[in-house]
C-alpha cells in the first residue's frame, strides 16, 4: 500500500495499540491537534484519551512519566515534538532510562519509546533542526533508530516498540510527505540490519535517513559519468551493522560516509574507525571521505540552511574529486 | 648471502646515484656505520646499516644510477639474510641534519596484493595521490620475489610509466689534447637527464618587459618598515606568479604521455643555485594560500635550506610550476627551458633601468601540447598587471 512516511509511522502505532493493550502514546499536542507534524492525527479518536496523552510542555516529565510506565510493565511510546527539546529530558533518557536495566542486575527493563522529528530544511533555524544521534549513539543502553523509508519507518518502529529496551526513533522532517509503498503486515523489521540500497564496484557510501535519497540521486549522477557506487542505508546506528559495511568495502576498497549531522564528533568517524580496525583494513586503497553537515549551529537564511546540508551537487563533487585523485579508474 | 637494496628516500623517488661508497668489500660495520652516500630528487643523503653486518660486495659502481629496491650490497651475517621483499628499508640520514624518513607510501590494498604476491613495493612506482601505490600499481607488477643469486640483479620489475636515468657513457678513448674524461654525476647527471628530455618537447617563449617602478618602491617600504622579513623584489615577482598561474589552472600541473594533469594546488617551484653544486629547485607548497610575507617567509627558509644543504626531499616536492631566477647574475633576459613534466616555467631577469624607470624581463615558457600561445600571452600579461600595479596583488 503506499502512503506518505508520516502516515507509515501512524500506521505502525496504529497496529501496535490494536494488538497489544499496554502501547500507548504521550506527548506535546499529539491529542486533538494531531502531532505538530500530523502524525498522531485521529488516533485520539480512535484510541481515546487514555492511550492517547496530551501533556504539559515538559520533556523531562514525559520522559520521565513514559520510564514510570515502562517499569510497571506498560509500552509507552512518547513524542517529543522537535527532538531537539530532548535535551530538557536528558537525566532522564542517559541516566534512567539507559542504565535502569544494568544497574537493577537485570530484574528491571524499560521498554521505552521515544520518537520525534530532527533534521534541517525547512527553515526551522537552529534549535528545531538539529541531527543529534551521535550523542545517544555514544550512550551504551540506548538503541539508535534512523528509517530512510516509509516501510523501514513502519517496520523498525514495530521493533522498536517490541524491543525490551529503550529505543530512540529519529524521523528527518523532510521525509515524512515522502511517499512509499508500505508492507501490511504486523512484521517487525529487524534492527541492526543494513540495506545495500544501490549496489556497486568503485567505492562503498554509507549514510542513513534522508541522505539515503540524496546519495542515491548523487549515485545516478555519478552512475552516468562512470562511476559505480555502492549506496548502504545503515537503518539502525545502534545497532550498527558492520557486517555489511566491511564486506561491501572489501568488495570495493574505498569508504565515504555521509550524513546531514555535523562532522565533527560524528557518525561518519565512528564507522571509518570500526572499518579500520575490522578485516576491511586491508583491502582500503584510498583515504575516508566524509560528506556532512558543515560545523555550524544550522543557519536560519534558506540559502545557508542548504549550504549546511550535503546537498545532491556536494555528494556529486565531493565523490568525484575523490574518486578523481585517488585514481579509482 | 643477503643483500641490501636502495631504500625509497623520498615520495617522489624511483631512483637514485651513488654518489661515494664508505665501505669496501671485506669491511665490517655496525649498524649506524654509514654504507654510502646517495643523491636523489637532487638531495644528498646517507644511507646506514640498521644491523652489524659483514660487507661482501658493492654490486652498484660509484657514480652509477641504481633504481629504488635494486640490490646494491652484498652481504654475511647480521641475521636477516631474507632481506627480502618485505624487508623495511634502512634508516636514513639525510646531508648534516638529523633527519629520519618514514616509510613509502602505499595503500592498505596495495600492502596487501604485494605481501600476497611477493612483490617488493620498493620496486612499484605509486601513481596515486603524492606518489602513493594504490592496488591498480601492484596489480600490473611481476613478483620479484626471486633466490638470490652471486650476480648483481637485475633491474626490478618496473611498474608502468617509470623514468629512466641513463648511465653515463664509458669514458672515450683519450683524445690527444684533451684532459681526463668526468662523468656527470649526482645532480649534474640528473639535471642532463632532465634537460635532454625537455629538449623535446615542443615549448615556446614569450617575454615581457615589466616596468617595476610601483614594486620598487613598495619593497622599499617594507623594508623601512618591516626590516627583519627582507620581503625582496623576488617575492614580488612570485606572488604575481602564483595569482596568475592559481586563476589559469592550465598551465599549472604536469603533462603526460598524452594528457594534462591539472594539480590542485599551486606548488610553486623556485630554483636556486648551490655555489659549486648545481642548480636546486625548492617547492612552496600550496603558495595560492600565501600573501607576500608569508610566500617571503618561506622562500628564505628552503633557499637557506638548500644552500646550507640541510633540505628534507619533502622541500625539494613535486612542483607544479617553476620560476627560475638569473637577476641576480646581471642576465636581462633568457629562455628558461620547461622542466617537464611541468607544463610551465618563468625566468626572471635583472632589473634594468629603462627609460628611467627600473624594468624587468619575464619569460614564460609553455608546453605547447598542452597551452597556446593566446592563454600563455595573457598569463603573462597579468604577472606584469600585478606587478606594475602590485595594488592588483591585495
Amino acid at each position: 500500500m503506499e502512503m506518505t512516511y508520516a502516515a507509515a509511522v501512524r500506521y505502525a502505532l496504529e497496529q501496535e495499540m490494536e494488538r497489544d493493550p499496554r502501547v500507548f502514546i504521550m506527548g506535546e499536542d499529539i491529542g486533538v491537534y494531531g502531532g505538530a507534524f500530523g502524525v498522531t492525527m485521529g488516533l485520539v479518536e480512535r484510541f481515546g484519551k487514555e492511550r492517547v496523552r496530551d501533556t504539559p510542555i515538559a520533556e523531562e516529565g514525559i520522559v520521565g512519566a513514559g520510564i514510570g510506565a515502562s517499569l510497571v510493565g506498560m509500552r509507552p511510546i512518547v513524542e517529543i515534538q522537535f527532538s531537539d527539546f530532548i535535551m530538557n529530558a536528558m537525566d532522564q533518557v542517559v541516566n534512567q532510562a539507559a542504565k535502569i536495566h544494568f544497574m537493577f542486575g537485570g530484574r528491571m527493563h524499560v521498554p521505552l519509546v521515544i520518537r520525534g522529528p530532527a533534521g534541517a530544511g525547512t527553515g526551522a533555524a537552529a534549535q528545531h533542526s538539529q541531527s543529534l544521534e551521535a550523542w545517544f549513539h555514544h550512550v551504551p543502553g540506548l538503541k539508535v533508530v534512523m528509517p530512510a523509508t516509509p516501510d523501514d519507518a513502519r517496520g523498525l518502529l514495530l521493533a522498536a516498540i517490541r524491543d525490551p529496551n529503550p529505543v530512540i526513533m529519529f524521523e528527518h522532517k523532510l521525509l515524512y510527505k515522502m511517499k512509499g509503498e508500505v508492507e501490511e503486515s504486523g512484521e517487525a523489521l529487524p534492527l541492526g540490519q543494513a540495506r545495500i540500497a544501490r549496489p556497486g564496484r568503485d567505492a562503498t557510501l554509507v549514510t542513513y535517513s534522508f541522505m539515503v535519497h540524496r546519495v542515491l540521486e548523487a549515485a545516478t549522477l555519478l552512475a552516468g559519468e562512470g562511476w559505480d557506487i555502492e549506496v548502504i542505508d545503515l537503518r539502525t546506528i545502534v545497532p550498527m551493522d558492520l557486517a555489511t559495511v566491511t564486506a561491501s568495502v572489501g568488495r570495493t576498497g574505498r569508504l565515504a560516509v555521509c550524513h546531514e549531522a555535523v562532522g565533527r564528533g560524528g557518525i561518519g568517524g565512528e564507522i571509518a574507525a570500526r572499518v579500520w580496525e575490522s578485516e576491511a583494513f586491508d583491502f582500503l586503497d584510498a583515504p575516508l571521505l566524509r560528506i556532512t553537515g558543515l560545523d555550524t549551529p544550522v543557519p536560519y537564511s534558506p540559502p545557508l540552511e542548504q549550504a549546511f546540508m550535503p546537498s545532491v551537487e556536494r555528494i556529486h563533487d565531493s565523490v568525484k574529486s575523490w574518486l578523481t585523485r585517488e585514481g579509482a579508474h | 648471502m643477503a643483500s641490501l637494496r636502495l631504500p625509497k628516500l623520498g615520495s617522489t623517488m624511483d631512483e637514485g646515484v651513488i654518489v661515494a661508497w664508505k665501505v669496501g668489500p671485506g669491511a665490517h660495520v655496525e649498524a649506524g656505520d654509514v654504507l654510502y652516500e646517495v643523491t636523489t630528487d637532487k638531495v644528498n643523503m646517507e644511507v646506514e646499516a640498521d644491523f652489524p653486518c659483514e660487507v661482501v660486495r658493492l654490486l652498484v659502481a660509484e657514480g652509477e644510477a641504481a633504481r629504488v629496491g635494486q640490490e646494491v650490497l652484498e652481504i654475511k651475517g647480521g641475521g636477516t639474510a631474507e632481506a627480502g621483499p618485505a624487508a623495511v628499508p634502512p634508516p636514513v640520514r639525510s646531508g648534516p641534519g638529523e633527519h629520519r624518513m618514514g616509510p613509502l607510501r602505499a595503500s592498505p590494498a596495495a600492502r596487501r596484493q604485494a605481501r600476497a604476491r611477493g612483490i617488493d613495493l620498493a620496486t612499484v612506482v605509486g601513481t596515486g595521490p603524492r606518489g602513493r601505490i594504490i592496488g591498480r600499481d601492484v596489480a600490473g607488477v611481476k613478483p620479484s620475489r626471486a633466490p638470490e643469486s652471486a650476480k648483481p640483479a637485475g633491474p626490478p620489475a618496473s611498474g608502468p610509466a617509470r623514468q629512466t636515468v641513463q648511465r653515463p657513457p664509458s669514458p672515450p678513448r683519450e683524445t690527444p689534447g684533451s684532459g681526463a674524461f668526468q662523468p656527470f654525476r649526482g645532480v649534474r647527471l640528473i639535471t642532463a637527464q632532465r634537460m635532454t628530455q625537455s629538449a623535446q618537447i615542443p615549448q615556446v617563449t614569450l617575454t615581457a618587459a615589466v616596468d617595476m617602478s610601483h614594486a620598487v618602491q613598495a619593497q622599499k617600504w617594507f623594508k623601512t618598515v618591516k626590516p627583519d622579513e627582507r620581503v625582496a623584489i623576488t617575492d614580488f615577482i612570485l606572488l604575481a606568479t602564483v595569482r596568475a598561474v592559481a586563476r589559469h589552472p592550465v598551465i599549472n600541473g604536469w603533462v603526460e604521455e598524452a594528457g594534462f594533469r591539472p594539480a590542485l594546488h599551486v606548488d610553486l617551484g623556485y630554483a636556486v643555485d648551490v655555489s659549486g653544486d648545481g642548480l636546486y629547485v625548492v617547492c612552496i607548497n600550496a603558495a595560492e594560500e600565501l600573501g607576500l610575507r608569508e610566500l617571503a617567509g618561506r622562500r628564505r627558509a628552503l633557499t637557506e635550506a638548500a644552500t646550507s644543504k640541510r633540505m628534507r626531499p619533502d622541500d625539494l616536492g613535486f612542483p607544479s610550476f617553476t620560476v627560475s631566477n638569473l637577476g641576480m647574475m646581471g642576465v636581462e633576459s633568457f629562455n628558461p627551458l620547461l622542466n617537464p613534466p611541468q607544463a610551465g616555467i618563468l625566468g626572471i631577469g635583472a632589473i634594468v633601468e629603462q627609460q628611467g624607470r627600473p624594468t624587468v624581463k619575464l619569460s614564460l615558457t609553455f608546453d605547447h601540447r598542452a597551452v597556446d600561445g593566446a592563454p600563455a600571452a595573457s598569463i603573462l600579461q597579468e604577472i606584469r598587471l600585478g606587478l606594475e600595479q602590485p595594488l592588483w596583488l591585495l
